[in-house]
């Protein structure tokens, strides 16, 4: 069902903004699945104040979804969208954010992100979009065939059923080797809200596929021959690419290489920074050594992550076949395995890639292995979960799903709620042991909703109790269970960062995804040089402890919660990878480990062509962050966001060994402090201190008028006099 | 003799400087004795009292080169780097490993004590650069459970059933099992 786009008027005037801007495609592509129809809008007329990603996620449903409307309605929008950063040279720019109201948070769906990495991002912007928005239902199953500004509604009736891999190859065989694709699998189209979307094999975004299912949405295809222009100086930017580069330490910003070399001052046994002398990536084609991974050697950044190593242990060097990842990133976090005991074993392909939770996928599942934890069948219960969870298209909600499913069956749960008939159709000698044959029972009935276990852990964690009658708190108060709030764990909480890591956890409606804090407090350095940075960024050097060794609130922490969460949105608005920014410290002794808080200003500055100091880009990040705010506010229908949304676990409180707060060995909160934070959270954020929601001033102070109007004609101001 | 290594018509001082680097750059010390049997070796000096001609040669480079420097090993004996390819910290790791392995472990567990802070996996003694045996691992662990000076060393067991090493000078005994436990197991699993 072709649709054409284009017309010669909208095109003149894209083409005179954007000779304004570089970065910026210049167009957000919308289309309607109910009507078939499609059209653009200007990029910079509506979103540049919002950069991209998140940003223009965060305003499409601020300005077109009405509080009420459900994840499934065909009035939900799902928003994929890029930044200005998308598609150009620069390091680590390969997030696509993807924004929707969110099936899993719990007890009623709010706005959240999803971030997939992949070639999805450079290839909308080669194509000419900054952001696909989605409405409406299709009548019929479909994917979405963008061929630069050709755009087409295909009939996908034949692949649905598919998983998304013979999904994607049968999409690229129709648009060629150069296509993107991004799908879901069945899970998706069952509108199991644990469900993902992927593109670029393994590279996906949990939450989002029962959205793309309820549109009737198989997949998005993209071929994108354009480029994006760059607004400065080609010597200046060749410069600044390269400086960047300089600052980069491996997966997650760890800036120490895990073991000592000869080029190093520092190692820390604890890094993502595995590569090293005597290290070999042992199935390669022809085992590849990484050499030692001397910093300056620019060419060679990308054999200083190893996350098969890392999550896997030293034997998965003889596995590992090579480094994976996004457009543009030498630090190819998705390790690429050959394995090849599971091919006979579970009629699986013997290479897989993925990374941290994806890659840990199949063997959370058990609580033990009949090897050991660190044993063959361990990796091999990692390849199994990774075949059929990023084809069936399983999302783990950050491993919650793992740890949801080991309590239900280990304390009972299970047994008492299904019936006889269903509780023996699964082999339970088969977990019970750590057979990851064991994953084939079980994960295509969770994407099938298959009997009332699958239906149930498919729901995700807060839908789940509540159809169990399990009171949230039981798992609140579990320590183990590391769940958080409305439907989903924590995400770098307590222990990473104490009362940083708690502030962050309060303010989203899903896992947090924020890394700002702990790449920082993980990066690697000894404990002295990371107080001498953290003064130097935060004010202090008390805004960070020794893991495990918390001390009292301070305001510096508050600062450190406040820039964590700014750089976030900032980096999901400009396609930069939170997951490895942001640059504060670098793996460079002449300058003192430092790296450069500025350094997303002057990438900004140099594309656009509109140039932002650091502080005037951090306040685009804190609209965005407060348009989040205020979208949660409106649709709780609540300005109360202390008392109920800004609430921790109570298993952040409590200590297994009964440790008291503040004592070393322990990531035990005490209460009053947690109050404190709070208090000084809101203080740095401009926020009412009794009720958590930003005042009308705050949102004025970073140009969201129209938002506190909007929100003041609700009653969903704080009273401030 | 690596015919790579030096340029044979370059000075003396020169000689010996590509030579240390050489050394530096591919992750080794070289000590006085490999510099003297290298550089007889290439330049087959016709002075009758070589020895003295070269020890002031090398004299001589060390003041020319700032990256050049000397380390005297406890038994005597001098091993020269380059600070081009190798820092301070990595070869005086080297030099110790040279000496009595015990004396290099318990002084790295002590320094990653302190400074980190954290434990440190028994493995890692057996990966580069110290490249020691388990079993040789294990036999200095026993004796430093004897020995006085090493009362402080200490070790802790994650539940992944990994050994980890600490100093009681500078972690408490649980809060090494805590981190211990968080590096081994805990940051895995909150990745």
């Amino acid at each position: 069902m072709p649709c054409p786009i284009w017309s010669a008027v909208e095109n003149r005037k894209e083409r005179r903004a954007m000779a304004k801007y570089g970065g910026w495609a210049g167009k957000v592509l919308h289309v309607d699945l109910s009507t078939g129809r499609s059209w653009t809008e200007d990029t910079i007329e509506r979103y540049k104040d919002y950069l991209g990603g998140t940003g223009i996620g965060y305003k499409v449903m601020w300005d077109e979804v009405p509080a009420g409307t459900k994840p499934h309605d065909p009035n939900n929008r799902i928003i994929y969208a890029v930044g200005p950063l998308a598609g150009t040279g620069v390091p680590c720019n390969g997030r696509t954010a993807i924004t929707t109201l969110w099936p899993t948070c719990w007890p009623q769906p709010l706005v959240a992100t999803g971030h997939m990495g992949g070639q999805f991002a450079a290839k909308l912007k080669y194509a000419g979009y900054d952001a696909i928005v989605i409405k409406g239902r299709a009548d019929r199953p479909v994917w979405l065939s963008i061929v630069d500004q050709k755009v087409e509604i295909q009939d996908a009736r034949r692949l649905w059923g598919q998983g998304i891999r013979n999904t994607t190859l049968a999409i690229s065989q129709i648009l060629g080797p150069e296509a993107v694709v991004a799908a879901i699998g069945p899970a998706g189209e069952n509108l199991v809200p644990l469900s993902n979307v992927m593109n670029s094999v393994s590279h996906s975004a949990g939450g989002i596929g029962s959205v793309m299912g309820s549109k009737n949405l198989k997949a998005i295809g993209i071929v994108g021959t354009g480029s994006v222009r760059i607004a400065g100086d080609k010597g200046e930017w060749e410069k600044l690419i390269k400086y960047h580069l300089s600052l980069l330490g491996a997966n997650n910003q760890h800036v120490v290489p895990s073991e000592p070399q000869p080029w190093a001052e520092l190692y820390n046994p604890s890094t993502r920074w595995k590569g090293g002398k005597g290290r070999v990536w042992g199935a390669a084609p022809r085992p590849v050594a990484t050499g030692t991974c001397e910093p300056h050697n620019l060419n060679r950044i990308a054999y200083r992550t190893n996350s098969a190593a890392f999550f896997l242990g030293d034997e998965a060097w003889q596995y590992t076949v090579r480094g994976s990842g996004c457009t543009s990133c030498p630090i190819r976090c998705h390790a690429v395995i050959k394995v090849p005991s599971v091919s006979a074993k579970y009629g699986i392909p013997d290479v897989g890639q993925n990374t941290c939770a994806g890659l840990n996928f199949g063997r959370a599942f058990f609580k033990k292995f009949p090897d050991g934890p660190r044993g063959q069948t361990n990796i091999e219960a990692c390849m199994v979960g990774m075949h059929l969870a990023d084809d069936l298209g399983i999302w783990c909600n950050y491993s919650q799903l793992q740890r949801d499913f080991q309590k239900l069956y280990y304390e009972g749960f299970i047994k008492k709620k299904l019936s006889e008939t269903e509780f023996r159709s699964y082999s339970w000698d088969k977990y019970e042991k750590g057979d990851p044959a064991f994953l084939f029972e079980l994960l295509p009935r969770i994407a099938a909703k298959d009997g009332e276990l699958a239906t149930a852990l498919g729901l995700g964690t807060g839908y789940l109790l509540e159809r169990w009658a399990i009171p949230e708190e039981t798992w609140g108060k579990d320590h183990e269970m590391a769940y958080w709030k409305m439907g989903h764990p924590k995400h770098h909480s307590s222990e990473d960062a104490g009362q940083c890591g708690v502030l962050i956890n309060l303010q989203y409606n899903r896992d947090a995804q924020c890394h700002s804090h702990c790449n920082f407090v993980r990066n690697g350095l000894p404990l002295s040089i990371q107080k001498r940075l953290a003064a130097e960024i935060w004010g202090s050097p008390d805004a960070v402890d020794a893991a495990g060794a918390y001390t009292r609130m301070h305001p510096s922490k508050a600062r450190m919660a406040k820039w964590s969460v700014l750089r976030k949105e900032l980096h999901d608005s400009l396609s930069l990878c939170n997951w490895m920014g942001p640059w504060i410290a670098s793996p460079l002794k002449e300058r003192d480990y430092r790296g450069d808080d500025s350094i997303e200003s002057m990438l900004y500055s140099l594309t656009t062509g509109d140039r932002k100091s650091r502080q005037e880009l951090d306040q685009v990040a804190e609209r965005i962050f407060l348009l989040h705010r205020a979208l949660t506010i409106r649709d709780m229908k609540t300005s109360q966001m202390r008392q109920r949304h800004d609430v921790a676990p109570e298993w952040i409180f409590e200590d297994p060994k009964d440790k008291a707060p503040f004592s070393k060995g322990t990531i035990r909160m005490d209460r009053k402090d947690i109050q404190v934070a709070i208090d000084m959270f809101y203080e740095e954020m401009g926020w009412d201190r009794a009720t958590g929601a930003p005042t009308s001033k705050a949102y004025q102070r970073v140009g969201l008028r129209d938002v506190a109007a909007e929100l003041g004609r609700r009653n969903l101001l704080p009273d401030v006099t | 003799m690596n015919s790579n290594i030096t340029d044979e018509g370059a000075a003396p001082a020169d000689a010996l400087a590509a030579m240390i680097r050489h050394c530096s750059k591919s992750g080794r010390l070289i000590s006085e004795f490999e510099l003297r049997r290298q550089f007889i070796e290439q330049h087959q000096p016709p002075s009758t009292d070589q020895d003295t001609d070269i020890l002031s040669t090398l004299a001589k480079t060390l003041q020319q080169y700032g990256d050049l420097h000397e380390l005297p090993s406890d038994d005597g004996a001098r091993y020269y780097y380059s600070s081009q390819d190798m820092t301070q910290a990595y070869a005086l790791m080297l030099l110790k490993k040279l000496g009595d392995p015990a004396r290099l472990i318990a002084e790295v567990i002590r320094q990653s004590s302190a400074s980190y802070p954290r434990p440190v996996p028994l493995d890692m003694f057996t990966n580069p650069p110290f490249d020691l045996t388990r079993e040789q691992v294990v036999d200095c662990l026993e004796r430093m459970t004897v020995e006085e000076e090493y009362r402080d060393i200490s070790s802790t067991t994650t539940s992944a059933s990994t050994i980890f090493l600490y100093s009681t000078l500078h972690l408490e005994p649980e809060y090494a099992s805590m981190l211990a436990e968080w590096f081994d197991v805990g940051q895995l699993e909150n990745p």
